[in-house]
């Protein structure tokens, strides 16, 4: 069931009319049959790994000692590497558990947060199963971390028109990057990347960025919709977006884009990575190799590339992902190895960080760094990227005749204009209004109803209505 | 405690540890810096720290992450 169509939207009239009918010592269940219910629908035979793995978790978790927590490790990775590689593996191509990327993760986290004894393990099947199938958090995330959620999920929630409001805002936003933003843009990207050798440098240099606002707006606009999803419910998730473009470094990139997905790595994989004895030896090793590397440095090395190794792998077992996953562990480890060298340069020269055009050199600056990795991502074969590097390099003019054949992957003439026109506007609309709501809230739900309004009549007029699925729910 | 502050600004010399208490939640700290300090003090004391120990409350203030460290060696 897609967050943008007709049988979903009867789903959560249904829901939030039962969910606030109800007694609210009860709301929690109906909650967990809901999730249920959503997870059902996508498969309804499928729904026996969600539950294989909630039960067994749950019951090997109520005893944290660490052959459980391996069996946990062995049956929920089992089953995740079972249906995302199933093809790779020789296996006929198999239909994955909804959403199963995501609550493995969540499964995982909690089982890890139990194991180190950093939360009590919840004694309660139902309320764990809650905590899984979560419907709006399902199918992309944001990964819920269960000390977080739990105390939320369970709690009593009266009816709160503010609440349905603001979540209703929060979703037709979400529907608007979406159908509106993403669905636009997506044209322009796939006829470019379906064959990238072909086209000239600004026309790459157009498709990339164009790619890099839909990635956004596709996932950012899920987000959107979840969290406004939950707002209604009265539930608060935590942001998984936090203006990743207007980052200054990639490190710093990382913390905000994805947020939950990168926290999760951080915490249960790359710390107790750092901290692991191998990784000690084999940074004292090194050490007696490299001795003037600064205290620390060393330890980074083996862990930043395996959690970008993997992360490039979770999208799917294609070398642009791998290729991705190796390009971001060297931008990584090239920061961090630099960073002292950075700012003794810094200092030399006399740059100041707080100066404006400072700032936003080095927005830009990480910009066309995240862009070229995510060239390398978007590109079905490798050889794709090395085409729009090579082509973006030798090949970028701007003149009349370049401008003219930028405008083309959105048509002909006057139809082709306008599109990049009206796509220009939109963007810049949406950006204006977001700064609005976040510099004055207050003051921005009085005009709430009028924004709310004219996203209705663009998704209308706009909107591209096949585009119901979104990009992230394929990992 | 003379020691740990002298290892800490090597790694950052632009932070007060002597009389800074949120090191970590007031975002002073980055995770890189974290691990740098993870990696200093093990050279120092032979200390290994656990991944469950990287936490807030135990790099906050300097004290914090001496009290770690008597708590490890112990």
């Amino acid at each position: 069931m897609s967050l943008v169509s007709l049988p979903f939207l009867i789903f959560i009239c249904v829901l939030l009319i039962l969910y606030y009918r109800m007694d609210s010592r009860h709301q929690w269940k109906i909650l967990l049959l809901a999730g249920l219910f959503f997870h059902a629908w996508s498969n309804p035979y499928l729904i026996i790994f969600l539950l294989i793995s909630i039960i067994s978790t749950w019951k090997l978790m109520q005893n944290p000692v660490k052959s459980h927590f391996i069996w946990v490790l062995v049956i929920n990775l089992g089953i995740l590497i079972l249906f995302k590689y199933s093809v790779n593996l020789g296996v006929k191509d198999l239909a994955a558990p909804l959403g199963i990327s995501y609550y493995t993760f969540m499964t995982i986290g909690y089982a890890h947060d139990v194991y180190d004894r950093k939360i009590e393990p919840e004694k309660d099947l139902y309320h764990y199963a809650l905590f899984v199938s979560f419907f709006p958090q399902m199918t992309q995330g944001p990964i819920g971390v269960y000390q977080e959620m739990m105390p939320q999920l369970t709690a009593r929630h009266s009816f709160d028109m503010d609440n349905i409001k603001k979540g209703a805002y929060r979703i037709l936003v979400g529907i608007f990057k979406k159908m509106v933003i993403a669905g636009r843009v997506a044209f322009y990207v796939d006829t470019v990347y379906a064959d990238p050798g072909s086209f000239a440098g600004l026309t790459l240099i157009v498709a990339t960025a164009f790619y890099l606002i839909q990635l956004y707006a596709d996932f950012s606009g899920y987000m959107d919709i979840v969290c406004g999803i939950s707002n209604m419910l009265g539930i608060d998730l935590k942001e998984n977006f936090n203006r990743p473009y207007l980052s200054k470094n990639i490190p710093e990139y990382w913390t905000r884009w994805h947020i939950s997905l990168n926290e999760w790595y951080k915490t249960h994989l790359f710390m107790p990575a750092v901290t692991s004895g191998f990784n000690r030896s084999f940074a004292k090793g090194l050490g007696r190799v490299f001795k003037k590397a600064k205290k620390g440095t060393l330890r980074l090395i083996l862990p930043t590339v395996m959690v970008w190794v993997v992360t490039g792998i979770w999208h799917g077992a294609r070398l642009s992902y791998l290729g991705w996953g190796v390009y971001f562990a060297i931008v990584m480890l090239i920061s961090f190895c630099t960073q002292s060298y950075v700012k003794k340069l810094n200092e030399k020269i006399g740059w100041n960080r707080d100066n404006i055009f400072v700032k936003i050199f080095r927005i830009i600056r990480t910009l066309v760094i995240v862009a070229a990795g995510e060239v390398i991502f978007r590109s079905e074969r490798f050889s794709d990227a090395l085409a729009v590097f090579r082509n973006i390099l030798t090949t970028t003019r701007i003149n009349g005749s370049a401008v003219a054949a930028a405008m083309t992957p959105f048509g002909n003439g006057n139809q082709a204009a306008a599109s990049m026109l009206i796509i220009t506007v939109l963007i810049t609309a949406q950006a204006v209004i977001e700064i609005a709501k976040e510099r004055d809230e207050k003051a921005f739900t009085g005009h709430r109803y009028i924004y709310a309004a004219a996203m209705m009549v663009t998704i209308v007029l706009f909107g591209v209505s096949g585009a119901s699925n979104f990009m992230y729910q394929a990992f | 405690m003379e020691e740990l502050l002298k290892l800490l600004s090597d790694i950052r010399d632009d932070v007060d540890f002597e009389n800074e208490t949120e090191l970590v939640d007031g975002k002073i700290l980055t995770s890189f810096d974290i691990i740098q300090i993870i990696g200093a003090i093990d050279d120092e004391y032979d200390i290994a720290i656990p991944a469950p120990e990287i936490v807030p409350k135990n790099f906050n203030s300097a004290e914090a992450i001496l009290a770690l460290i008597e708590r490890l060696k112990g």
